[in-house]
């Protein structure tokens, strides 16, 4: 605990800053008293879902998603205006494989001397773009399966980020980030000191009024705990540990008309990430894969998409890594998992949506078919979703 | 060797982060609407650049918060937006994504036009609960209020005390630039006014509840909506039952937004056997739009047209009343 105290500490100094920066004199008796009008805007978004598969066990069920009628995700999210200097948000989920728990609560600042934003608490990081959907805000019912292996599926951690809007003619935005390192897969490290360093570049660029196009890379590097064992069922910790790297690509290009924009858009958008992990002087190995979807609306409530999924592990990984429903012979091999999805979307507005869903998936030659049909609605004042 | 390695970064720092207060010549007015930003080039003249977020062809109330505008923003000195929500879907992570603080609310540099408009003014503003069964609704009312041209004045004096708050050094020319636009818009609408004259008590149909500041300055009156509720298609019985309003009422025009898929509405208007009128949803968002007053005129010449072709015997008994009324005067 005593080595947590610079994190802590780093923390409590940027936000002294920032409000004794700009909020010299200002005195601790509230002007407001309690109103009405200043609650947050609250929403609650319900993710219903039913599947079913050609298997009894899903070859694949990393997402949770599992055979019969389901109440995938109830997100509980209220954001508003702090003061003159700070926005809040804070979104509270319960699912029926991880129970209640907090998703984001996290603080932004709302002024800045210079053309920056500092983020702080927990939040989805800035890895690529998927990583920050909450999932209604998916194209698809599950996760994209390189996410889910390598974050297992959310890179959600307490942490800090600052993001700096370059003086460029096109949009670039560079973000920092110091978070505290307890991702499971990639950091789970038993030093408390151990952190994670996030580093993201974002560009966007007009091509045309109707076509913007997107880039992006994320570096991120963290101490993980080396591991010693014997044999595949015993597996422990120690407290030394070592580098883990992550890095990623994404992309997007996007088409919407002008003219009725509301009735048709078409995007094309990926992302890849490559993992290198080590668990110990002996045994490390990349997991690597990526994600490419095509999205198409062609009618003011009708959308058609599909994807394509793809990620490689390394034989030394697969003993960390397991997949439920892989096969014992396969894990002394290096582990293949693709995936196609083709979506039918039924959309009357934008705080419902129905979707049927067809995934296709084989791992290492053993394949599975699922139909997957889920229902998203959204009461009350949601916040806009990022571009 | 060391100074001079200190002097190139203190340049580097210096073009880094003093880019973004580098004074302009012109103020950086980013608006949000066309209309808006036709209003600002006329008061502003030389002395402004305006950028506006939408295009006339574009729904404003369906943009998405696209990166590049908060660019735009982030190197703006004005911020102009209609307000009563219009831009609610967007604007708010476009001005939190720009990080730039002059444009904040509450700051210097962000104006909500319709605080032009008194409350009493806005029209369709929901008297008891309002929930998302009743379809798109406008909590704060109708934010389309620029279709009326008396409010397109009072925005316009607006935007002129704010140009004179920010640049007072060219207060002679917005002051000047605001009296030609007022007189040039006063005459205009006298002669719209009188054009459409005939327009008066003319029932017609329209396809969203869009145009009611248009109608209300006009006299006349939408006897139906071709949408279910705002901004939701009309159901097959929905079609039905308007249609069979405007047989019974003798109904012949049918108003749209050029934003819209006309599908529905020339449905509804072919079985009604009346006439499809599209009319620009903004500044610029049909050929011969291209300036705030020529928006309002091409919509009160088109409306006047179209209801002389269709309702030739409602107009002429129009006209004949004016006659009569001004020889009654003289």
């Amino acid at each position: 605990m005593v080595k947590r105290y610079p994190f802590i500490l780093t923390i409590l100094i940027v936000f002294n800053f920032l409000i004794h920066g700009h909020a010299q004199g200002t005195s601790d008796a509230s002007a407001t008293g309690i109103s009405r009008s200043f609650n947050p805007a609250i929403s609650v978004n319900s993710l219903f879902y039913g599947m079913g598969s050609s298997k009894n066990e899903p070859l694949y069920s990393q997402t949770g998603l599992t055979q019969g009628l389901h109440y995938q995700e109830i997100e509980l999210t209220m954001t508003a205006n702090v003061d003159v200097y700070l926005k809040s948000l804070v979104a509270v989920s319960a699912s029926e494989q991880d129970g209640i728990g907090l998703e984001e609560a996290y603080i932004t600042t709302l002024r800045m001397p210079i053309p920056a934003t500092i983020r702080g608490g927990q939040m989805l990081n800035t890895f690529g773009q998927h990583n920050l959907h909450h999932l209604h805000h998916f194209a698809f019912a599950d996760y994209p399966l390189i996410l889910d292996q390598v974050f297992g599926p959310d890179l959600n951690e307490v942490s800090v980020e600052a993001a700096y809007l370059m003086p460029t003619s096109w949009y670039m935005d560079a973000i920092a980030g110091f978070l505290n390192g307890d991702n499971p897969i990639l950091f789970n490290s038993s030093k408390p000191a151990d952190f994670a360093y996030l580093f993201h570049l974002d560009n966007l660029w007009d091509i045309a009024d109707e076509y913007t196009i997107r880039l992006g890379g994320t570096f991120l590097s963290g101490q993980r705990g080396l591991y010693h064992f014997d044999d595949f069922s015993s597996v422990g910790s120690d407290t030394s540990s070592i580098l883990s790297t992550v890095w990623g690509l994404d992309f997007h290009l996007k088409w919407k008309p002008l003219q009725r924009g509301r009735y048709r858009s078409l995007t094309l958008q990926g992302e890849y990430i490559h993992a290198d992990l080590k668990f110990n002087e002996s045994s490390s190995g990349p997991l690597h894969g990526y994600f490419i979807q095509l999205l198409g609306q062609f009618n003011i409530r009708w959308w058609l998409q599909c994807r394509y999924d793809w990620y490689n592990q390394s034989k030394d990984l697969n003993r960390f890594f397991p997949v439920p429903g892989m096969a014992s012979n396969n894990i002394h091999q290096d582990l293949t998992s693709n995936r196609f999805s083709f979506v039918f979307g039924y959309v009357p507005t934008e705080f419902s949506a129905f979707r049927l869903q067809y995934n296709y998936i084989k791992v290492n030659g053993e394949t599975e078919s699922q139909i997957i049909v889920q229902v998203n609605v959204t009461i009350g004042s949601h916040p806009a979703h990022k571009y | 060797m060391q100074i001079k390695r200190i002097k190139i970064l203190l340049c580097f720092l210096m073009v880094f982060f003093g880019w973004h207060t580098i004074e302009a010549q012109e103020l950086n007015i980013v608006t949000t609407l066309p209309s808006l930003a036709s209003i600002t080039k006329s008061i502003g003249g030389e002395h402004v650049e305006v950028y506006s977020i939408t295009r006339g062809v574009q729904d404003a109330h369906y943009i998405e918060a696209k990166p590049s505008y908060m660019v735009k923003l982030n190197r703006a000195d004005l911020l102009i937006y209609s307000g009563l929500e219009l831009e609610i879907g967007w604007l708010p992570l476009l001005i939190q994504g720009a990080r730039n603080h002059d444009v904040t609310p509450g700051a210097s540099g962000h104006l909500n036009a319709s605080l032009a408009i008194s409350t009493s003014n806005i029209l369709e503003k929901p008297r008891g609960e309002v929930d998302r069964s009743m379809g798109d609704v406008h909590p704060a009312g109708n934010p389309h209020y620029l279709l009326n041209p008396y409010y397109g004045i009072k925005v316009a004096e607006q935007i002129t005390d704010k140009l004179i708050e920010l640049d007072p050094s060219h207060m002679d020319v917005y002051d000047s630039n605001f009296e030609q636009f007022r007189t040039e818009l006063q005459k205009k609408i006298t002669e719209f006014e009188t054009e459409a004259a005939i327009l008066k008590g003319i029932e017609l149909v329209c396809y969203h509840v869009h145009w009611s500041y248009l109608l209300n300055w006009l006299d006349i009156k939408a006897a139906g909506y071709v949408e279910l509720r705002p901004g939701i298609p009309p159901t097959p019985r929905h079609k039905k039952e308007i249609t069979a309003l405007m047989k019974r009422k003798n109904l012949k025009i049918v108003i749209i937004s050029s934003w819209k898929d006309p599908t529905k509405a020339e449905e509804v208007a072919d079985v009604a056997e009346a006439k499809l009128l599209i009319l620009p949803g903004e500044v610029n968002a049909m050929p011969g739009a291209d300036s705030y007053i020529e928006w309002l005129d091409y919509m009160v010449r088109n409306l006047v047209d179209v209801a002389i072709e269709v309702e030739p015997e409602t107009t002429q008994r129009q006209r004949d009343r004016q006659r009569e009324q001004k020889r009654g005067t003289k």
